[in-house]
This record gives structure tokens, sequence and C-alpha cells, in this order.
């Protein structure tokens, strides 16, 4: 097939990239519903809906499995020094983990916890359980304890420079530092946000809405755009490391806003197909031009993205509805949370190399 | 043409407290049904057995915007079907028990909207659950009741054993004035009626949607009153003021005099009844087999029957003939009709709550239709809680059939009509409903 010639001059004039391959599956005893790499990129752990919490070694897969939760598993995190992780089960209870094996310890939250991170520099932990967000010191201590947070808690992120802690919910997205009573800041609709990220420069936050929106939020001073049109609720998103590229589910095809200058309004977003079923999960490395999406089908995509044209993805067939989708460490490597098990895929060159 | 329905059918108990849902409750998780069932309850209960899992939800009611209409949602729901949806090991089915308090509305309208839900789970049907010899106590003064009993496909009038026969019977009577095309069962304990009929309902079935039950329609008649006639001679009809400028009267010839032969044309008077009325003028003949309009001032009006010998024939009156003192009369005076019977409604209509049900025969304009019942979706919304109609669209050989639920709607083309006479029927239960409008409205449709 003859070669096209770009549209416009491309930045990305690469060669095709070469198929990712699986390194190794490893089955669950249920849907694997939340995985996290260690900071080293040495181990994947993986929580279940059957409650389970293992940590699979990066290298082959081999499962050791830490405990579980009486309920299944929503979210885990690994501190960023690596010392520890943390998970949020239907128990209501939000668990810390050795890495070697063990309980750290335990906060019983109440009603069914769901997410759970790290801040970027590993000395705190939040997490919700329902209409509760608790921020808790490495030593356990409460920081923050918000009772009732207004409508139940979707999802949360830390600022990428750490400090400030983002939940969204029904009613937009709340941005809390910890030991405060109140939200720092409020970014107010009247909808439901499922989801929400933070711009790598922390100078945004695009949410996931259960109306088959997106809305892109500019923090400082709590305005925002809103982006509709989306086949179905959106329930995943994620920027690419170089903070122009807004990639957003919401149907059986990423929708791709450029958000440089003076942000998304008027531009005309790009679509990136998958494999023509639901886009599950979206995933960007910390640094380089990559971007992976996992799909209800089971197909991992991964796209190189830039200005110009983007170039045909690679792909890797996992056959079972991906559920979670993370970057390694390094961005060489892809873990899957999947209906089956854990995967972890190797992005080969050149697609790897940036 | 059954389908094979792999989504796991959800069932929503809805009751006051103290109506014996969580008897209910108890009843189905415990009976030997061999399913897995999960029950999302949004008050602390005491139930869960084995297998099943009880889990308890605080109620999360939402706007939302669903194209550019706007309704309410239960956020809890979305959120907990959507992750016991994933789990390998799926239930069999889902039960939601509500609060005493509960509007069904937004948890009817979360599986019209979240497309995640609609595709894995299947909303079977709304069960409300009545304590029938206290419910007197609620039902004029709490809104909810009315809104459960409207919203219900299956009411369970539970504590019989405590309310007098003609109590459940007026019971009966004025929830059948509320919702009109619920299905009505009696029990004590909860017990005493079987779980297929509570669980196995497709309510919310598009399939289903056909089955409206002509029963229906039984009590809307659009007339008061027939009567049967037969003369060799010449009759006539005199009627003096009454309540209403005017009456719509029709004439129809009956195959026998008698009570088969006035059932024989009950639905032919009905369909006749949708149509416009010919005006008769005060002093006019009536012909059979066309509906008339009898204008009747301060003069009164008076007009002839025009019959053939030897036939006899219904006589149908929009109005009870004593409110414009009615009286047939023929050469020698005044005549009694062979047979007659009222068709005021026998249910207790109430004022508030109540249910619409609208045939018409022949073919409905698609973009009439169409601006129709958007316009009466967007307008009268929240105060429309189930409708549901099979509908002949002119150009289309299929039968169109839809459910809505408030401003949402569900529609798609169903089995062709064939040879069967085209005709639409369409049912609405909602508070404050203005059954001329709806039928000015629907009748304007026609192509």
């Amino acid at each position: 097939m003859p070669r096209m010639r770009p549209a416009r001059p491309s930045l990305t004039a690469r060669p095709a990239p070469s198929a990712p391959s699986v390194r190794w599956r490893a089955a669950a005893a249920e849907h694997v519903s939340a995985v996290a790499w260690a900071p080293d990129g040495a181990a994947v752990v993986a929580g279940d809906l059957s409650g389970a919490v293992v940590a699979h070694a990066a290298a082959d897969g081999s499962g050791r499995r830490l405990g579980a939760h009486d309920g299944a598993v929503a979210s885990v995190s690994w501190a960023t020094d690596g010392g520890e992780l943390a998970s949020a089960g239907e128990d209501g209870a939000l668990r810390r983990w050795r890495p070697a094996g063990g309980a750290a310890g335990e906060v019983v939250l109440g009603g069914w916890a769901d997410r759970c991170a790290y801040s970027p520099d590993g000395a705190m932990l939040a997490a919700s359980a329902g209409r509760r967000l608790v921020v808790l010191g490495r030593d356990g201590a409460t920081l923050t304890d918000t009772a009732d947070h207004g409508s139940t808690i979707t999802d949360l992120e830390w600022a990428p420079g750490g400090g400030r802690v983002a939940v969204s919910a029904y009613g937009g997205v709340t941005i809390w530092e910890p030991a405060a009573v109140d939200p720092v800041a409020r970014l107010s609709w009247t909808g439901s946000s499922l989801t929400l990220r933070w711009s790598p420069d922390g100078r945004h936050i695009a949410t996931g809405d259960q109306d088959a929106t997106v809305h892109y939020w500019i923090v400082a001073d709590a305005e925002d755009l809103m982006m509709s049109g989306y086949p179905t609720k959106v329930t995943t998103l994620g920027w690419c490391a170089d903070g122009r590229y807004l990639a957003t589910g919401g149907g059986d095809a990423i929708t791709l806003w450029d958000c440089s200058g003076a942000g998304p309004a008027g531009r005309r977003p790009r679509v990136l197909d998958g494999d023509e079923t639901l886009i599950t999960a979206i995933a960007a490395p910390s640094s380089g031009s990559l971007l992976a999406a996992g799909t209800e089908g089971g197909s991992v995509v991964v796209w190189r993205i830039g200005p110009g044209r983007v170039p045909a993805p690679v792909r890797c067939e996992l056959g079972d509805e991906v559920a979670a989708l993370v970057f390694s460490p390094d961005g060489a490597a892809l873990a899957a949370g999947t209906a089956d098990g854990v995967a972890v895929i190797d992005l080969r060159e050149p697609i790897r190399g940036s | 043409m059954a389908i094979t329905d792999d989504r796991v059918p959800v069932t929503v108990l809805t009751g006051f407290l103290g109506s014996g849902k969580t008897t209910l409750l108890n009843r189905i998780l415990t009976e030997e049904h061999g399913q897995r069932i999960a029950v999302i309850e949004n008050e602390f209960g005491e139930v869960g057995i084995d297998n099943d899992l009880v889990i308890d939800a605080e109620e999360e009611i939402f706007e939302m915007n669903n194209g550019c209409i706007c309704c309410t949602v239960r956020g809890d729901l979305i959120r907990i079907l959507g992750r016991l949806m994933k789990r390998r090991d799926r239930f069999d089915r889902i039960l939601i028990e509500t609060t005493g308090l509960a509007d069904p509305g937004p948890v009817a309208q979360t599986f019209f909207v979240d497309d995640e839900m609609s595709g894995r789970l299947r909303l079977d049907g709304i069960v409300t659950v009545v304590d029938a010899k206290h419910v007197w106590q609620h039902i004029d003064s709490a809104p909810e009741v009315k809104e459960q009993l409207a919203f219900a496909d299956v009411v369970l009038l539970n504590k019989a054993d405590l309310a007098e026969g003609e109590e459940l019977d007026r019971l009966e009577r004025r929830v059948r004035g509320i919702n009109s095309r619920a299905r009505l069962h009696r029990s004590t304990n909860a017990e005493g009626v079987d779980l297929d009929a509570l669980l196995e309902v497709g309510g919310f079935s598009i399939d289903r949607a056909l089955e409206i039950d002509p029963e229906f329609l039984q009590p809307q008649y659009p007339f008061e009153w027939a009567g049967i006639v037969a003369s060799d001679g010449p009759l006539n009809l005199s009627l003096a003021e009454g309540p209403d400028p005017s009456i719509d009267v029709l004439l129809l010839p009956v195959a026998t005099a008698d009570e088969p032969g006035l059932d024989g044309v009950l639905r032919q008077a009905t369909l006749a009844f949708s149509d416009e009325p010919l005006d008769l003028g005060s002093s006019g003949a009536l012909v059979p087999g066309r509906l008339a309009r009898i204008p009747v001032d301060a003069n009164g009006a008076w007009v002839s029957l025009d019959l053939r010998p030897g036939v006899a024939y219904a006589l149908f009156t929009q109005h009870g003939p004593d409110e414009f003192a009615m009286e047939l009369g023929g050469p020698g005076g005044l005549v009694a009709p062979l047979l007659a019977r009222e068709f005021a409604p026998d249910h207790e209509h109430d004022a508030e709550v109540t249910s619409v049900g609208i045939e018409l025969p022949g073919e409905l304009d698609a973009d009439r239709l169409n601006a129709w019942l958007s316009n009466l979706l967007a307008t009268r919304g929240p105060d429309l809680f189930r409708s549901k109609g099979i509908l002949a669209v002119q150009g289309d050989p299929r039968r169109y059939v839809f459910q809505g639920v408030h401003m949402l709607m569900d529609s798609r083309p169903d089995r062709p009509w064939g040879d069967d006479p085209r005709r639409s029927t369409i049912v609405f239960i909602g508070r404050n409903l203005d059954r001329a409008e709806l039928i000015e409205g629907f009748r304007a449709c026609l192509a």
C-alpha cells in the first residue's frame, strides 16, 4: 500500500510501530477492577471483585496475595516511595499493605469505600467512601475527614504538584487541602461528574460526566467549557504527558481534544477508533507521546499522539473486557485489569521510543 | 418472535412503611426458587439469606440532562448496579426496595437514561404493596401513595385479612381509578400470591407493550348509557336542557335485542365515538352508524330516529339520559327501551391521579404524532408517570410500540399489521390529566 502524504507537515513521521506483546497474563478469582504499578516498575498490584489484593512480579507475573477485602476491591494505589500500598473496597475499609506481605493498617470508612490515592510525595493517602472524604498521613493520623461531602464521591485525584486533592461528585468538583474543613475551591455545575483528571500542569481539570458530556475546567477561575455529543456517559479520560491533548471516552472511540493555546473551544477534536466496542479505560505515561485505551471488547490500543495526523495505532487483543489500564513508570509497558485477570503488555520499539 | 433476553431482570418494590414490603421481600428471599437475588435497599433491613446479597444504599437523587430534557435519576443505583453487573458470578435477579416515601419515578427513569444499565439489566416491573386496612389514612394526604400506585405494574393489597370484603372492593375500585392497567392481587402477610405474578411482569418490556389489556379500555367507554330500541313505527328522542350544551348520540343496529347483542357492538360504538360528530341541529334525523351531536338549549331538542322495521338498534348517549331528561316517544306515547345499561365508570375516578386510555381506528400521521408526543412529554412530562402505546403510522406496515416514564420514552417498530385493522391505542397514567385534551390531541394526529 503506498504511503499517504501527510495532510500537513507532521512532527510524528515515524515508521509504523510493531505489535506489542503480552509479557504475561495471570488469572484472577474475579474481574480485576484496579491495577497499580510499584514505583520501581518491579511489581503490579491488582484488586478484584472477589476482594483479593495480589501483588504480581512484573517480570513473570508470579503472584503474592497481600490480603483481601470482604467484598469487591474498587481501587488500589502504590505509594511513590514504594514502601506501602493501599486498597479500598466494598466492605467499607481502606486497607494498607506492606509490599512484602501483610497488613500495614486499616480504617473502616463505612458504606462502600471507593477511591484511594497516595499524594505525589507519598506522604498522604486520600480515600472516599460514599459521601466521605478522608486524608490520612503515613502514620495513619487523620488530616481531613469530611463526613458529608454533599453527594457521593465518584473519583479523586491529587494535583500534580501535590498538596491538594480534587474530588468529583454530583454537582461538579471540589478541591481540598489537607487539614482544611471546607474545600478551597468548587467547580460547580448541575450534573453528575463520574471521573476527573488534572492536566499535568495543574491548571485544568477535565471531568467525564453522566449526561454524556466532558467538562474542561480552568481551575484558577472555576470556569468551564462543556464538550457534548458523546454517545454514552463519559467514565474515562486522560491527558497526554505534554498536557496538550485530552483524550476522552464516552463511546466506542476516543475523542481527542487539543487544549493548547486558548484551549479546546472552537476546535474540532480528532477521533481515534478502537475496536468498535466501548472504551473502558484510558492511560498515558508520565512522559512521551503515547496514549492507550482498553475496550469492552478486550483490546488494548496504543497511539502516538502529535499535532499532525495520528499514525495507525498498535493493538493487543486480550479478549476480555478491560477495566483498568496503567502505564509502567518507565512508559515501556502497560498493566491491564480484565474480566479474566491481569496482563502486562510490552510496548516494543519503535512505539516505545520518544 | 421471542428473542432471548439475557439481561438481568430488576423488580422495584415500593410501598409505605408498614405495608408489608419487607415481609414480601423476606418471602421472596426465603422461598425456594433456586435464584440468586441481589437486594438493594434504602432502609435498613435485617434480611439476607445464604447466596443472596443485601446492599444498603443511601438514596441519591439527582437531576440529569438527557438530550434537551431534564429528568431525575438515582445516582446510587447507577453506581451499585454498574458494579454488580461486572461480577463474573451474576445474580439471577435484582430487587430494589425503595423507602416508604420514595417516588418511583427516578428509579424507573434511571433504567431509561443510563446505557450501561439498559444494556445489561431489564426493568421488569414495579410492585407496590399496600396496607389494605390502613392505606385510607394516607391515600389522600400523602401524594407518594398515589404516585406509588400510579407507577405500579402490580399492586399487592396486603393485610387483606384485616379489611372487610366491602372495604377491599372499595379499595380495588379506588386503585383502579388511579391506575387502571396495574394487576391487582390480594394477600395476607404477603402470602397467597404466586411469586411469578410479582416477579415476571414484563411491565417495561416493549414487547409486552403490545399486551395492553383490552379490559383496560373497558371502563373507559366514551358513552354513559346505552339502550336497545326497536319499532315498526317512527321513534323520536326528546331532550331538555342539561348540564352540557350538547350531547353526542349514536345509533347502531344490533344482531339481537339482548345483552349479547349490545356487547357485540360496544367496540364499534367506542370507535365511532372517536369520530368527528355530525351536527344534527336541534331537530334533525339520527342515522344509524354515524356519531351525531345534538345541541340542547333552553328550548330542548327533538330528533327523529331513522329506524328500519324489524331491526333492533342500540342507542348510545354520551351523558346519562337523566341529565337531559331524555324521553323516547312513538306514535302511541312514551316508549321504554327493551333493555338499558349504564356505562358510568364503575370505578372511582381519582381527581388527581388517574389513567386515560384512548383507542382510535385508522392511521396516524408520523410528523404530527411526533410533534404532539414530543410537546406533550416536554410540557406535561412531570405529570405523566407512565405511558404506553401501540400505534399505526401511515406508510409503515409495522406496529409502533412505545413505553414512557415521565418525559423519557423508548419506542421501536414491532410486528407488521398484516390484515389486522389498523388502530392506535395509547395509555397515560398521571396527575391532573386532561382527558378531553389528550383525546383531542391524539385524534388530531390521525392521517
